[in-house]
C-alpha cells in the first residue's frame, strides 16, 4: 500500500490488490471516498463511483491526486500506443500547476512582437494571429500552453476563449501540459522508421533513465515524445531538440546530444553525419564540375 | 366600427354573427371596451336582427350528416354529446427532434378534452383511463377539404388551424467566410 | 412546407453594399433552375444544393445541415449524385469518416451551392452505395444502444441508418469504439458523448442563436469531441434547443431522462404562457401528465427556439396544485369544501363585507386566460364596480397604467418579432429581452449578426447576447439622448436609421417616471416625422412581459381612476400571485381563483382551483397583440375545473346573469369587445391614424422625470411564476446559473420525477 498527502488535507492511498487491479482511498476531512478501478480505467467510472456529495470538493483534488499517483486513468479519448502530449487530455481540469487563477501576461519584449504580429492582419481580423500568438504564449510559458495562456491570447485578440481553446486543441505543437526543459520529439514514420528510428527511439529512452515516450525525465531536464513526419526524411533518421533537428542519426550520436543538452550545451543541429545538408552521402553524381558562369556559352558580343 | 371580415385561415364553422344575437341581451354599458367610465365609445357591433339567437349548425348544401344517414334516433343522447364536440382540423407540425418530414402533409382531426372526467389513473396500475370515448381518436386525411367535409358529416364543431409556413433563406456555405469590414461580431467556428 | 425566400428571415442590405465581388454567388438577385430527380425546380441563386433539392421534393437525408443554421458541412452524409457536374469535395475534417471513398465522386450537397442547369440524381443505386457506406463509417464510432438511449424514436441516426444504411457491420476493432467523456452542461442537458457524430448543430447553435460562445469542438481528426474545455456549464436561457438540434442521443434532456418514449406520448399543439412571446409549443402527455414540452415552429413568433423555462417548468405543474376548493375556517385554517358550499361561502362573504360599487376589486394575476378575464370583468362590471386592477410591482397594477389601453399601439409590440429582422437601431429603456422574452432576444441577436444593426440601452446594464451602447440608467438619460445631447457611435447611427425601433420595457409603466419616460418617447416620435411611424413601420414597441397582460388592457381590464382610490373590501384574485400583500387591506374578503398554492392562495379566504394553461383551451394574447389558441392536453387535477367556468358559476351565485353557457358563446362575446381576440394567429396592426392618436395621447402628459434610476423587472429568469417556482428543474437551474451554488444535483431531478 502506497499513500500519498496530496494538497490541503487529501490524502490518497492506494491499494494493489491484484496484479493491475487498484483501488483507491481518498480522504477529504471526515469523508472517505472509496473507489476500485482498473489501472488504465475512464475517470468518468471513476467517477461514477464517487459519491455524489464528495464530488465537488473533491473534484480537483482527485484529479492531482491520480496525477501524483503516477498512474495512468485516461480522462478523455482511448489513448492508442504512444499518445501526443497534445492529444492526451482535450478537457481542461484545474490542477495547482495548471488553472485560471495563475496569472500570465507577455512580458515588454513579447507584447512588441505580439503587436508586430497583429498588426499584419487587418483589425477586425486579429483574430487570425492566434496561432503565432499561442506559439509566443507557449515559448514564454516554459514550451507549454496553460489555461492561462489560452485565456491570455483570447483577451489580446479579443475572442472567445473558446475559439482559442479549439486552436490550440487542435494542433498537436501545443503543449498543454509542461514539459522538460528540452523538448525531444522523435520521428518514427515510414522513413525514419526504416531508417532506425526505432533503435533511435530506444536509445533515447534508455538513456534518458528508461522513461517512457510522453513521460519526463526525474530531474526534468527532457520529455521525450514519439512524433509523426518531420520532413526530414531525406536525413532520416531524425529527432527535434526544442526548435532544432538532428539529423542522419545513430545511437550514438543521439546519446552525444542528449549528454550535451544535459551538461547545458547546445550541439550543432543538421546532419550528424560528416555530409552537408541532405547531398548524396557516396559523393556527388551531378554537379560534379564547375558549374558555368555568366555569358560563357553565348555569342561573343555578349561576353 | 365595423365588422372586419373573419381571418380567412382560422374560424369556427359557426358563422360568428350569433355574437350580435347575444349582445342584444346586454345592457350598453357593459359592452363599452377600455375604461367604463373613460372616453372610448360603445363598440357594439351591428345588430342583425332577422338571425334566431338559437344557435343553428350551419352545413353545406349536399352534405347529410351521419346520424341522419345512420338510421339512428335522432334525438339520441349519444348523438347529442356527439354533436358539439369542438374538433381541429390542423397539419401537425414536424417534430423538431427529427429532420425527417415524411406524413407532413397529412391533415388531422382531434377532438378538444373533455373537462372533468375525461381521464384518470387508475390507482391500482396507474393506467390512464377516460369516460371520453373520443380523445384518443385522431384521424387523418389527405387534404383540409376532406378533413372539413368528415367534420361537417358528423355534426362537428370544427375548427381550422392554418399551417405555418417555415421561411428559410437561401444559405451558402461561402457564407462563412464573407468579408466584413466592420468588427467581427461573431466568431466562425467552421 | 418550405418556401426558400431571397429576403424573408434574413437582413441581407449589407450584404449588397460590402460583400467583395469575387465569389460567384454573391448576387442573389435572379433565379437559377435545375434539375433533380428528373424534376425542374427553380430556386433563389445563392441556395444550397440541398434546399434545391428539398424544394424539388427530394429531401436528402441530412445530420449536420440545419435550416436555422449556418452551414458546417462536416458529416458528408447529404450526397446526392451530380449527373453533369464531377466536383471534388471541399477539404473538410473528415472527423468519424476517416477516409472517404466517395468523396471524389460526390459532394456534400448541404455546403455545395446549386447552379444553373445543375442536374442532380438522389435516387440513384449509386447515391444508395455510397450512403449506405457513409453511414457504416458514421456507425463505426456510434454505440449501439438504442434500446437505452433516450433519442430512441426520434433519432435521424435511427431513422436513416434503417432507411438507408446497410444490416451488417465490418467494423472489427479489437481497440473497440471511440469513447469520449460526458460534459456537465447543467440541469438541463444530458450528455452521452460516446453517441455523438460531431454535426456540430449544437455548437453553431451556442454561438449564433443563444450567444453563448462557450461551445466548440477540442482536439482533431477521430478524437474531436464536442465540449467546453474548461468545467462549466452552459449558461444560456435557450440551452434546451441543443436537446432538439442534437440528431443522435448524445445531448438529450435531463429532465425527461427515462421518462417516456415519443410513441407513448400524446402531442397537443398549443401556447406557451410563462412569458409573453406566445411561444408556439407542443405538450406531450402521457395518461393525465405532461411529460415534456417541445417548440413547434413559427416563424412568425419563435421560430424553432423555446426557452428553457417554457421548456422544463412542466414539472411545476404536478406539484403544489389546488385540487379541491377550500373555505378558511374559523381557526384560520384551510377546509376542503365542495364546489355549491366555496360558492355559498364567497357569497356570503360578498354580502358581509357590505361591498359594493368599487369596492369590489378583481385582481388579473400572470397566467390569466382571456376568457376568464373576460367573464371575470363581465361579472364585476355588472356589480357596479370598474375596479380591475393587475397584480404588477409596487400596487402600480391598483392604478390606471400610464399608457392606457385606449389604443392597442400603446402597450404593443408594434413593429412585430420578425420586424425585428428589418430593424437597423433598436433602442431599449428600461428591458433585458434576455430574461423578458427570451425567444424574442435571440431575434435581435439574429439580427445583429446578419446586419449592421445597432443596439443601444438605457437603464441597467444587463448581460444580453449582443453588443450595445449604453447610454445612461435613468429617464433623464432618455432625455439626453432623445435631445440629441448623446454623442457616440449609437447616436449617430440612430440619427441615420431607416427602421429605427424603440423597445420600452414593461416594467417602465411600474416606474416612477413611467409616464415621463412615456411622454418624452411619444413626443420625440412625433417631432422624428415619419421616421419611427409611418405607414409601413411601427417603431414604438412596448415589450410585455406577462401572458395575460396584452389580453388584460385589450378587454379594458383596468381600473378607473375613481376605483383606483377605492378601498376594497371584496378582493378577487384570477391567479395574482405576484400581488403585494400589502394592498389588501385586513378586513377584506380575498378570494383566489388559480392553480397553484402560492403567494396569492395564501391570502385568501376561498381558493377555488383552476386549470393551468395545459389543461384548458383558452385565447392568449402576446405581446404583438396576436391572439393564439391554447389547448388542452390534459385535464385539471382533483375538482379543478376551467377559469371562465368558474367564475360564470360565481355570477350564478350571486345573482348576476352572464350572458354565455359554452365557450363559444364566450368567444362570441370576445368578438364583441374586440374582434382580433377571436383572429388566431392573424396579427392586425394599428392603423396609422390611430397609432398617431395614441402618441398624442401620450405626448399630452406632462410630467418631469425624477432620475430616479430604471429597475429590471425580473432578477431571476428561470422563477418567475407559480409554475416556475413549484418547478424542480428550474429550481435546480436557480442554482446553477443564478445563485451558483456549486453542483446541480442532476441526479434529484430524476428521482423527484420519478
Amino acid at each position: 500500500m502506497t499513500s500519498k498527502s496530496v494538497q490541503n488535507g487529501f490524502h490518497i492511498f492506494q491499494f494493489v490488490n491484484a496484479e493491475s487491479l487498484q483501488s483507491y482511498r481518498l480522504q477529504a476531512d471526515h469523508n472517505d471516498i472509496e473507489t476500485t478501478c482498473l489501472h488504465g480505467s475512464w475517470l468518468s467510472d471513476v467517477w461514477k463511483n464517487t459519491a455524489t456529495t464528495a464530488r465537488s470538493t473533491l473534484s480537483s483534488a482527485f484529479n492531482y491526486a491520480i496525477q501524483a499517483l503516477g498512474c495512468t486513468i485516461h480522462c478523455e479519448g482511448l489513448i492508442y500506443g504512444s499518445p501526443s502530449r497534445s492529444l492526451m487530455t482535450l478537457q481542461h481540469r484545474d490542477t495547482p500547476y495548471n488553472n485560471p487563477q495563475i496569472e500570465f501576461k507577455f512580458n515588454p519584449e513579447n507584447l512588441t512582437r505580439a503587436k508586430e504580429i497583429i498588426s499584419h492582419y487587418p483589425t477586425q481580423y486579429k483574430k487570425a494571429a492566434v496561432i503565432p500568438l499561442l506559439d509566443l504564449g507557449q515559448r514564454q510559458n516554459k514550451g507549454w500552453t496553460s489555461i492561462s495562456v489560452m485565456n491570455y491570447v483570447a483577451e489580446l485578440l479579443e475572442m472567445p476563449p473558446m475559439r482559442v481553446y479549439e486552436v490550440a486543441t487542435f494542433y498537436t505543437m501545443f503543449n498543454r501540459e509542461p514539459i522538460g526543459t528540452n523538448f525531444v520529439q522523435v520521428c518514427t514514420t515510414t522513413p525514419c522508421m526504416l531508417r532506425g528510428s526505432t533503435d533511435i527511439l530506444n536509445t533515447t529512452l534508455s538513456h534518458l533513465g528508461g522513461i517512457k515516450p510522453g513521460e519526463t525525465t526525474k530531474d526534468g531536464k527532457f520529455t521525450v515524445i514519439e512524433v509523426e513526419c518531420q520532413g526530414a526524411c531525406s536525413n532520416a533518421p531524425m529527432l527535434v531538440v526544442n526548435d532544432d533537428f538532428y539529423e542522419d542519426l545513430t545511437p550514438e550520436s543521439t546519446k552525444k546530444i542528449l549528454d550535451a543538452f544535459s551538461r547545458g550545451e547546445k550541439p550543432k543541429p543538421g546532419p550528424q553525419s560528416s555530409r552537408q545538408t541532405s547531398e548524396n552521402s557516396a559523393g556527388l553524381t551531378a554537379l560534379t564540375s564547375k558549374p558555368y558562369g555568366p555569358g560563357e556559352h553565348c555569342s561573343p558580343e555578349f561576353q | 366600427m365595423c365588422l372586419a371580415k373573419p381571418s380567412h385561415h382560422l374560424m369556427l364553422s359557426r358563422s360568428y354573427q350569433p355574437a350580435a344575437t347575444i349582445t342584444r341581451r346586454i345592457a350598453p354599458s357593459f359592452i363599452s371596451r377600455g375604461l367604463a367610465s373613460e372616453s372610448i365609445p360603445s363598440s357594439s357591433p351591428p345588430v342583425d336582427a332577422t338571425k334566431s339567437s338559437d344557435v343553428v349548425p350551419s352545413l353545406s348544401p349536399g352534405v347529410f350528416t351521419a346520424e341522419v344517414v345512420s338510421g339512428a334516433p335522432f334525438r339520441l343522447v349519444l348523438a347529442a354529446q356527439l354533436r358539439h364536440r369542438v374538433v381541429r382540423v390542423y397539419q401537425p407540425t414536424r417534430n423538431t427532434m427529427q429532420s425527417g418530414g415524411a406524413k407532413g402533409e397529412r391533415w388531422r382531426i382531434d377532438f378538444d378534452i373533455l373537462q372533468g372526467g375525461a381521464r384518470w389513473e387508475n390507482p391500482l396500475m396507474g393506467y390512464a383511463s377516460s369516460a371520453d370515448y373520443m380523445q384518443g381518436t385522431r384521424m387523418t386525411f389527405k387534404s383540409q377539404e376532406d378533413a372539413i367535409h368528415f367534420a361537417k358529416k358528423q355534426g362537428w364543431d370544427y375548427y381550422v388551424q392554418a399551417p405555418t409556413v417555415k421561411k428559410i433563406p437561401p444559405k451558402n456555405y461561402s457564407e462563412n467566410y464573407i468579408y466584413r469590414p466592420n468588427k467581427l461580431r461573431i466568431m466562425k467556428t467552421k | 412546407m418550405l418556401r426558400i425566400v431571397a429576403s424573408a428571415s434574413r437582413p441581407t442590405r449589407l450584404a449588397v453594399a460590402n460583400r467583395r465581388n469575387i465569389a460567384s454567388t454573391s448576387a442573389r438577385q435572379a433565379d437559377i433552375t435545375l434539375t433533380v430527380d428528373g424534376k425542374e425546380v427553380t430556386v433563389p441563386q445563392g441556395s444550397a444544393l440541398i434546399q434545391a433539392c428539398e424544394a424539388a421534393g427530394s429531401p436528402i437525408p441530412r445530420f449536420c445541415y440545419h435550416d436555422r443554421l449556418a452551414i458546417a458541412g462536416n458529416c458528408r452524409w447529404h450526397v446526392p449524385r451530380r449527373g453533369t457536374t464531377l466536383t471534388k469535395t471541399r477539404c473538410v475534417m473528415a472527423r468519424s469518416l476517416p477516409f472517404l471513398v466517395s468523396s471524389f465522386f460526390y459532394s456534400s450537397s448541404s455546403a455545395a451551392p446549386a447552379m444553373n442547369g445543375q442536374v442532380v440524381f438522389t435516387n440513384t443505386p449509386l447515391v444508395h452505395e455510397a450512403r449506405e457506406g457513409v453511414m457504416e463509417f458514421l456507425l463505426a464510432n456510434h454505440p449501439l444502444d438504442c434500446p437505452i438511449c433516450d433519442q430512441g424514436g426520434e433519432c435521424d441516426l435511427q431513422d436513416q441508418s434503417i432507411r438507408y444504411g446497410s444490416d451488417r457491420t465490418r467494423f472489427h476493432e479489437i481497440t473497440g469504439k471511440r469513447a469520449v467523456s460526458n460534459k456537465d452542461l447543467g440541469p438541463i442537458v444530458k450528455t452521452s458523448m460516446n453517441r455523438c457524430i460531431q454535426c456540430t448543430r449544437c455548437v453553431r447553435f451556442a454561438n449564433e442563436v443563444a450567444g453563448v460562445e462557450d461551445l466548440g469542438t477540442t482536439g482533431r481528426g477521430n478524437d474531436l469531441q464536442i465540449g467546453m474545455y474548461v468545467e462549466k456549464m452552459m449558461d444560456s436561457e435557450l440551452s434546451g434547443n441543443v436537446i432538439d438540434l442534437c440528431p443522435v442521443g448524445a445531448l438529450t434532456s435531463k429532465p425527461y431522462a427515462f421518462q417516456a418514449r415519443p410513441w407513448e406520448l400524446k402531442n397537443t399543439e398549443s401556447i406557451d404562457v410563462l412569458d409573453a412571446v406566445g411561444s408556439n409549443i407542443r405538450v406531450d402527455s402521457r395518461g393525465v401528465q405532461v411529460m415534456r414540452i417541445q417548440p413547434r415552429t413559427n416563424d412568425n413568433v419563435n421560430e424553432e427556439w423555446i426557452s428553457d423555462k417554457t421548456r422544463y417548468a412542466y414539472d411545476g405543474l404536478r406539484t403544489q396544485r389546488l385540487t379541491t376548493p377550500l373555505v378558511k375556517g374559523p381557526d384560520n385554517r384551510f377546509v376542503a369544501a365542495s364546489w355549491p358550499d366555496a360558492l355559498s361561502a364567497i357569497a356570503d362573504g360578498l354580502k358581509r363585507t357590505g361591498a359594493s360599487g368599487n369596492e369590489i376589486k378583481a385582481v388579473a394575476g400572470h397566467l390569466a386566460d382571456t376568457e376568464s378575464l373576460v367573464v371575470l370583468k363581465d361579472l364585476v362590471n355588472r356589480l357596479g364596480s370598474d375596479n380591475l386592477a393587475s397584480d404588477l410591482a409596487d400596487k402600480s397594477g391598483d392604478a390606471p397604467p400610464v399608457h392606457g389601453v385606449d389604443i392597442k399601439s400603446n402597450y404593443s409590440f408594434n413593429s412585430s418579432i420578425p420586424g425585428l429582422e428589418s430593424a437597423d437601431a433598436i433602442l431599449l429603456v428600461g428591458t433585458n429581452p434576455r430574461h423578458e422574452a427570451a425567444v424574442l432576444n435571440s431575434r435581435i441577436r439574429k439580427s445583429w449578426l446578419h446586419s449592421e444593426l445597432v443596439v443601444g440601452m438605457v437603464g441597467p446594464r444587463a448581460d444580453t447576447t449582443y453588443a450595445y451602447e449604453h447610454l445612461g440608467e435613468d429617464a433623464k438619460a432618455l432625455q439626453k439622448f432623445l435631445g440629441g445631447k448623446t454623442n457616440g457611435d449609437f447616436a449617430e447611427r440612430w440619427a441615420k436609421a431607416e427602421r429605427p425601433m424603440i423597445i420600452v420595457g414593461s416594467a417602465i409603466g411600474e416606474h416612477v417616471d413611467g409616464e415621463a419616460v412615456f411622454s418624452m418617447l411619444a413626443q420625440y416620435i412625433q417631432s422624428a416625422g415619419t421616421r419611427l411611424v409611418r405607414d409601413d413601420w411601427n417603431g414604438f414597441n412596448v415589450l410585455q412581459r406577462v401572458a395575460s397582460r396584452p389580453a388584460a388592457y385589450e378587454i379594458g381590464f383596468v381600473p378607473s381612476r375613481a376605483a383606483a382610490s377605492t378601498t376594497p373590501k371584496f378582493i378577487y384574485l384570477l391567479n395574482a400571485d405576484e400581488i403585494d400583500p400589502a394592498s389588501i387591506p385586513a378586513d377584506a374578503f380575498v378570494v383566489y381563483q388559480g392553480h397553484h398554492g402560492d403567494r396569492g392562495a395564501a391570502l385568501a379566504d376561498v381558493c377555488l382551483p383552476g386549470a393551468a394553461y395545459t389543461e384548458k383551451g383558452a385565447t392568449w394574447v402576446n405581446t404583438e397583440g396576436r391572439s393564439q389558441l391554447g389547448r388542452a392536453a390534459v385535464p385539471p387535477p382533483g375538482a379543478a375545473r376551467d377559469d371562465w367556468k368558474i367564475v360564470r358559476a360565481l355570477a350564478e351565485v350571486v345573482g348576476v346573469d352572464l350572458p354565455y353557457d359554452d365557450v363559444v358563446s364566450v368567444r362570441d362575446r370576445m368578438w364583441a369587445i374586440s374582434p382580433s381576440l377571436v383572429r388566431w394567429d392573424a396579427l392586425e396592426e394599428t392603423s396609422l391614424p390611430v397609432a398617431k392618436a395614441g402618441l398624442a395621447s401620450l405626448a399630452g402628459k406632462k410630467k418631469a422625470a425624477t432620475g430616479q434610476k430604471l429597475e429590471l423587472p425580473i432578477t431571476n429568469f428561470y422563477q418567475t411564476d407559480v409554475v416556475s417556482r413549484a418547478s424542480v428543474t428550474m429550481a435546480q437551474c436557480t442554482r446553477a446559473f443564478v445563485t451558483r451554488e456549486s453542483e446541480p444535483l442532476a441526479k434529484g431531478a430524476v428521482e423527484m420525477h420519478a
